[in-house]
């Protein structure tokens, strides 16, 4: 968290792959694009090699979503909320993209929480595959390209429970017993990501708040 | 002599959320009349809004780390809600939207008016104008009825109406040049439509210490640091005081001013202030006399 200088929020987040977020907002629109009641987002995905392709478009499109349940854009009227993710380091293979999902949106809510952008709770998000009828939470390079499934899972988390399903992408072929073990077992690792976060969260809080290095 | 010029706004305060409450009125009238209830008990769905700058520094009686979401433990009753909290209509507690320090003042304490207030601080990174703040702006363009006004990077620019100096008319007017540093007041605040300032003190409809800042240096400070520096004090002040004059001015947006009899003095006193904050507080008046007496 709080990484980088010059922009109002940021967070690294490293789980398989890297990924940096940064947020500067809520600032002024072009008053061609504001929106008269709520604040509006704009997030834009820089991949680790190359330019933005559908692939990123489709990672944008799932992390939307996600804000769309949990920020609180209506305390921001005609603003503009920028979110920018450089991807650093792929983790898997070309053609997947479950660990950049869920590593971004790990991301982008701290970044978030680090901007202090108004939200009605965390988001976290977990990466699953499915590997000879098991079940792998976080998995490794080879294990997602081995995989007959992958998923990437977000849950709306408040008081360190997981309390709604915020997004769920899943490719390849599973069943429909599979998938309901995924989400059961994403729940459950969504609320321990959280509480990783909330750890770095209160340092950040503290370092923030703190006047002088004598003070607890 | 030094001469600090600061003002405290410890009791005139300032409505945060007016746009909120009136969308929560409607939305709370809405509910009742959906569900068929009597309308008799509006109250429910209604907590008051703290009125003050946007971190008061009150004596508090209970302090914790909260995050987005999380269920707080304080009596719902009475309770007036401070920065950083979301009151959803729809749901049943109000909840806290950012992430920082909860701090709930003490009812029997005279200063808050008895008030049960809660509300978030925390630093950010980015300033939000809110009534009776004091803030350093820049003036970036001059139109026919004032001049607007940047108090912070890509923020939209706040109004600095040509009347809102003491005994302005339209004829005596105050000619300020584009990037000139101005400290003013915040007069009003509503999300809705642009931030204004003023250069009065509304105590005593004089300038007391608002105005244009001429000379000296203005620099970045973290916004939370500035709040303690301007509610709280800092030893550094008091230290360097002793030891030349100066003038400061400091805007919760996160700017610093410094003006002293010379370039060098100021730079100094800029180190210390920049500095302060890596210091253990029994080491700022060794640390600051090193700086001061560097040639």
């Amino acid at each position: 968290m709080n990484i980088l200088n010059n922009v109002d929020g940021s967070a690294k987040w490293e789980q398989g792959t890297s990924v940096i977020c940064s947020v500067t907002g809520p600032i002024e629109t072009r008053r061609r694009t504001d929106e008269p009641t709520l604040a509006q987002v704009e997030l834009v995905i820089r991949p680790a090699i190359g330019q933005a392709t559908t692939r990123e478009t489709l990672i944008k499109d799932r992390i939307y979503s996600v804000l769309a349940a949990t920020v609180v854009r209506n305390l921001y009227p005609r603003m503009l909320l920028q979110i920018v993710i450089q991807i650093l380091e792929q983790g898997e293979g070309t053609g997947y993209n479950v660990l950049k999902l869920a590593a971004c949106l790990n991301a982008v809510c701290l970044a978030l929480i680090d901007s202090r952008t108004p939200m009605t709770g965390l988001f976290t998000a977990v990466a699953i595959a499915i590997v000879d009828d098991k079940l792998i939470l976080h998995p490794t390079r080879k294990q997602v390209s081995q995989s007959t499934s992958t998923h990437a899972v977000s849950y709306f988390v408040e008081n360190n429970k997981a309390t709604g399903l915020l997004m769920c992408e899943s490719e390849g072929e599973f069943t429909e017993n599979q998938l309901f073990e995924v989400l059961e077992q994403a729940a459950r690792a969504c609320e321990d990501v959280a509480l990783d976060m909330r750890e770095r969260i209160e340092k950040g809080v503290k370092e923030g708040l703190r006047i002088d290095a004598g003070q607890e | 002599m030094s001469k600090i010029t600061y003002s405290i706004f410890g009791s005139s305060l300032v409505e945060v959320y007016t746009g909120m409450s009136m969308y929560k009125l409607l939305l709370a009238l809405a509910t009742l009349q959906l569900t068929c209830l009597p309308t008799c008990s509006l109250n429910l769905f209604y907590h008051a809004y703290f009125e003050g700058p946007s971190c008061p520094a009150y004596h508090t009686i209970h302090t914790m780390i909260c995050l987005p979401g999380d269920q707080i433990d304080f009596p719902k009753q009475d309770l007036t809600l401070g920065p950083g909290f979301l009151d959803d209509p729809l749901a049943a507690d109000p909840i806290p939207i950012v992430a920082g320090e909860v701090h709930r003042t003490d009812p029997e304490d005279k200063k808050t008016k008895n008030q049960n207030l809660v509300y978030i601080d925390s630093d950010t990174r980015r300033y939000i104008p809110a009534v009776n703040d004091n803030v350093i702006g820049t003036v970036t363009t001059r139109h026919a009825e004032g001049y607007k006004v940047s108090v912070s990077d890509l923020s939209p620019g706040v109004q600095l109406n040509a009347m809102a100096f003491p005994n302005a008319s339209k004829k005596n007017r105050v000619n300020l040049a584009n990037d000139a540093l101005v400290y003013a007041r915040v007069s009003s605040a509503s999300r809705e439509v642009e931030a204004e300032i003023e250069c009065i003190d509304p105590q005593s409809g004089k300038a007391g210490g608002y105005g244009e800042l001429k000379d000296g240096f203005c620099f970045d400070a973290p916004i939370a640091f500035t709040r303690q520096l301007l509610f709280k004090g800092h030893t550094v002040l008091d230290t360097i005081g002793e030891l030349v004059p100066f003038e400061i001015a400091i805007g919760v947006n996160g700017k610093i001013w410094v003006k002293s009899e010379d370039v060098p003095t100021t730079l100094k006193i800029y180190q210390c202030i920049d500095k302060c904050r890596e210091w253990p507080e029994d080491q700022v008046r060794e640390n600051v006399e090193q700086i001061m007496s560097a040639p």
